[in-house]
């Protein structure tokens, strides 16, 4: 991910050396001769919408506080704390992990789960329990019920993802890990089954980032798996011993740079608690290796059905567009979503989809490694995708830090999606390197603009306040049930963070809760779309930002608009069902077919908020 | 005592007073400007933006006519993200200027990335009107017409662009991105099979976009009073380790008289495996009968691996054409 311009020095002396020049040059005929002549006979340009320049106006004048955040996650008893070896000497050690919202005993209230992480040492001596799961009691209290819940099983816990694979009613939790993945069935009140072996999913490898989403709309949701390196953990590459394990002159941990890929693994839901892998026939395994870390679906060309972004670490991303006969295209280069720009493979490591602009189709915002902006590429439809990192004015705030855990949303119910990125490095070395942002980083707010721009508004938030960290994971969601989206953080070997959104702007807002009949019962990859003044849509989603889950249900700020002219839902089976005049400031859960099927209001802020 | 105590006060108060005097009064001093300026320099290179940014002030104060830090303290500014006061003092130096590139540059690259592509269009012309042959310059005019959705003109800048660097990472993509998103397909194609050659087989690098690495004139200038004046004296030795590092076997014909083997028409330097350290090539000079392959060990040590390798004037050692 350091850019090495290779620069060929040829000292010419005399003709003979001209000789060499030639060498090289004949050696790239075809590239120099195609390069200076006309490139061939230009078809007929593909039917594009004409080009149209919007002219950006003078940012509005935004009337709301940006909200402030409070890290609560002590006094909510959030304690256990994520496990991590202090030096990482090797990049197994630097990459976990994930952190979820979900309500896993239906008494609507968010429970957290962390991934807890190991150590090269602890591994060899049969590695940590994959996760620490909270339920959340009530008012902001949480308490850890990992071993009550049967979330006993050893390993090296990486990522989370949340999906109803068995459309009981409850939601399971998918673990990846380093020497392979766990899944959970959810009895139901939070009690979890092993069913790993059963289910045919323990895959393997250095598994990180996990997606369910429904590629076939066959009601069972499916599972896709990323995975990073090849590491043996009994052949370990030697801390600072090659090229490939130095970063700006300090010897530090290999990787991933010259070190052997893994391909990817898709899981083909059969609907009977089993799967099949199928990552081959669908065309998504990745034979190249790339380095695999966050993946999210969403359907980006708006065709119904689910489509797939990888976020790729120092090698080009995916982004498999849906054939809809169970196979994927990989678009990412033709797209112009592969690379930024530059043409420049970034370290790319979280994900979010979202239409920032309402525009109608969902944008994608990637985290990248540092001294790499953090990329926004904007969905231009059949012009594909445009790298607007810097035009955007997220990628300058984000250039010396190492980005992670991210997510669209929108934090003061404005009705206009912002964004929130969590840093850290990998290199505990770091610290001493002149020229490199440290091991523990700030972490950025931007504030959306509307004019397709972000203001960074970190110092505003004060989050900018809070104690630097390395953090990797990033959930989003309303855990106090009070319309505000709340943010909870891993911290690298140390507990958790959970950013209390005390947002104080007096907006409308309104929150989705989704249940599929025809459609998996989690509604993952349903799409719902809010007209009220504007129109603003989002997807249900089981695995995104980095390696973590998000809320399932669906929130969005409405500004000044105390009702939505209509809403729709489109379920992944292909049923759409709109509703119209729907209050504003509920809570809605909205059965498949059944429409509205309950409400509740939202809290006040908890009086006695710790 | 206390006489001669009042005296001796009185004497260092006096002396103090003059030498403030003189300080304040002090001509500019441009050496002392200038070594100022070249540890600011030094400090953003380490991405030490706010010290680059001090120490381009107290070089401006030592010598306001330095026109070259009023030029680094609007890049320093612009790295901070202090971007009005980094666009006041770049505005000022282009037109204090209107030849020096580095400015106009600057100002390219800041509103390319803000609101304005029109007025950064305008900028990355008046750079290639000063220097037509830099093809960074035409890249990011050509990215900043993509930019524009102006395509021709963009297809036509990245096209400079790869006529003076045919290697150009960064061109190369950004042709392939124009024709994709003008509708033409195939020639995108093409244009990007050459990019994946030119990036797999490590030719060329895309452009980074941290600081000092999207392009020369995008970086903080060191000042061009002469360097030996203003460096501070390192002892620098140059040690003569032909024999050690095993350059010794191509047979010297006009050994030199400290002993090194070696006086061909030129050698170049190429990492000819990529394994990241860089070989030796010499040419034959018309009396070795051969040329020679240095393969770099990267212990210091090289292997002469002129017999292993096809090294001989032939057309059979391309590599493979684009596919």
């Amino acid at each position: 991910m350091t850019n090495v311009r290779v620069t060929i020095t040829l000292h010419a002396g005399r003709p003979d050396c001209h000789f060499v020049i030639a060498i090289l040059l004949i050696a790239f005929t075809g590239l120099l001769s195609a390069q200076t002549e006309p490139q061939g006979p230009i078809g007929p340009p593909a039917k594009l919408a004409p080009v149209r320049i919007e002219k950006k106006s003078s940012p509005p004048k935004l009337t709301d506080p940006v909200p402030t955040f409070r890290d609560i996650a002590a006094q909510a008893g959030l304690t256990a704390s994520h496990i991590s070896s202090a030096e990482k000497h090797y990049v197994v050690e630097s990459m976990s992990g994930g952190i979820g919202l979900f309500d896993c005993d239906n008494d609507g209230k968010l429970d957290i789960v962390m991934v807890n992480g190991s150590s090269v040492d602890r591994y060899k001596q049969g590695g940590d329990p994959l996760v620490t799961l909270w339920h959340h009691d009530a008012d902001l209290k949480f308490t850890d019920i990992t071993q009550k819940a049967g979330l006993m099983r050893k390993g090296w816990g990486m990522g989370v993802a949340v999906a109803d694979f068995d459309n009981d009613g409850n939601l399971d939790l998918f673990v990846t890990g380093y020497g392979g993945n766990a899944l959970y069935r959810n009895k139901g009140n939070c009690v979890f089954e092993d069913v790993t072996e059963k289910a045919g999913v323990r895959g393997g490898g250095f598994s990180t980032g996990a997606a369910w989403g429904d590629y076939d709309r066959d009601g069972n949701v499916d599972l896709f798996v990323s995975r990073y390196v090849h590491v043996d953990i009994n052949h370990l590459p030697e801390f600072g011993s090659t090229k490939f394990c130095h970063f700006k002159g300090a010897p530090v941990q290999c990787g991933p740079w010259g070190m052997e890929g893994e391909t990817d693994l898709l899981y083909h839901n059969r609907g009977d608690g089993t799967f099949e892998e199928v990552s081959k026939k669908a065309g998504v395994d990745d034979p190249d290796q790339y380095y695999g870390l966050g993946v999210t679906w969403g359907d980006y060309d708006n065709d119904g059905w689910p489509d797939l972004f990888v976020a790729d670490d120092a090698t080009p991303n995916h982004l498999y567009r849906n054939n809809r006969n169970g196979t994927f295209t990989d678009e990412a280069m033709v797209a112009g979503i592969a690379m930024n720009s530059e043409g420049q493979a970034l370290g790319s490591m979280g994900v979010t989809w979202g239409d920032y602009d309402h525009s109608g189709r969902l944008s994608m915002f990637v985290t990248e490694f540092a001294d790499q902006p953090n990329t926004l590429y904007r969905n231009q439809g059949a012009r594909g995708f445009e790298d607007v990192a810097m035009q955007s004015h997220l990628g300058q705030p984000s250039l010396p830090y190492l980005g992670w855990g991210t997510t669209f949303f929108d934090m003061e119910n404005d009705g206009w999606l912002d964004l929130f990125v969590c840093g850290g490095h990998v290199y505990p070395q770091m610290d001493t390197v002149k020229g490199s942002a440290a091991y523990a980083q700030p972490m950025l707010l931007h504030r959306n603009l509307r004019n397709g721009t972000f203001e960074e508004v970190s110092k505003a938030s004060e989050i900018a306040d809070m104690p630097l960290k390395s953090r990797r994971g990033a959930a989003f969601g309303d855990i106090a049930n009070n319309g505000n989206v709340d943010i909870v953080l891993l911290n690298v070997g140390e507990p958790p963070s959970l950013l209390f959104n005390t947002n104080s702007a007096k907006n409308h807002r309104v929150l989705f809760h989704l249940i599929g009949t025809k459609s998996n019962r989690a509604a993952i990859g349903a799409r719902v779309t809010v007209h009220a003044g504007v129109t603003q849509f989002d997807e249900v989603r089981g695995g995104a930002s980095y390696l973590s889950q998000n809320d399932l249900r669906l929130h969005f700020g409405l500004g000044s608009a105390s009702k939505m002219e209509s809403v729709e839902v489109r379920w992944p089976s292909g049923r759409t069902e709109a509703l119209k005049d729907v209050a504003a400031d509920k809570i809605y859960t909205i059965v498949e077919g059944q429409g509205i099927q309950d409400s509740a209001p939202f809290n006040d802020l908890p009086a006695h908020l710790p | 005592m206390t006489k001669k105590f009042t005296i001796a006060f009185i004497a260092i108060f006096v002396l103090a007073l003059l030498v403030a005097l003189v300080g304040a009064a002090a001509p500019a001093n441009p050496q002392e400007a200038a070594r100022l300026n070249n540890i600011g320099v030094a400090y953003m290179n380490q991405q030490l933006f706010e010290k680059g940014l001090k120490a381009f002030e107290e070089a401006a104060a030592k010598d306001p006519n330095l026109k070259v830090t009023a030029l680094n303290r609007g890049v320093a500014l612009l790295n901070l993200q202090r971007v009005e006061e980094a666009k006041a003092l770049l505005e000022k130096a282009s037109k204090d200027d209107p030849n020096d590139p580095h400015a106009f540059y600057s100002l390219g690259l800041y509103y390319k990335n803000s609101s304005d592509p029109e007025a950064a269009v305008a900028d990355f012309r008046r750079v290639t009107e000063i220097d037509p042959n830099d093809a960074d310059t035409w890249y990011f005019l050509g990215s900043t017409y993509a930019q524009l959705k102006q395509f021709p003109e963009a297809i036509s800048a990245f096209e400079h662009a790869l006529k003076i660097d045919p290697l150009h990472a960064s061109a190369q993509f950004g042709l392939a991105r124009a024709y994709q998103q003008s509708g033409q397909a195939d020639p995108a194609h093409e244009a990007m099979k050459k990019f994946q050659y030119i990036t797999q087989n490590k030719l060329g690098s895309p452009i980074s976009l941290a600081y000092g690495e999207q392009g020369k004139y995008s970086r903080a200038e060191e000042s061009p009073v002469a360097a030996e004046k203003v460096l501070p004296q390192i002892p620098v030795k140059f040690v003569d380790v032909t024999k050690g590092a095993g350059l010794t076997s191509r047979p010297s014909v006009r050994p030199t008289k400290d002993g090194a083997s070696f006086a061909g028409p030129g050698a170049c330097f190429l990492d000819y495996d990529n394994d990241g350290n860089i070989d030796l090539f010499l040419p034959d000079d018309g009396t070795q009968g051969s040329m020679s392959l240095y393969h770099n060990l990267g212990n210091g040590k090289f292997e002469d691996v002129t017999k292993n390798r096809p090294c001989r004037k032939s057309r059979q050692s391309h590599p493979p054409s684009p596919q």
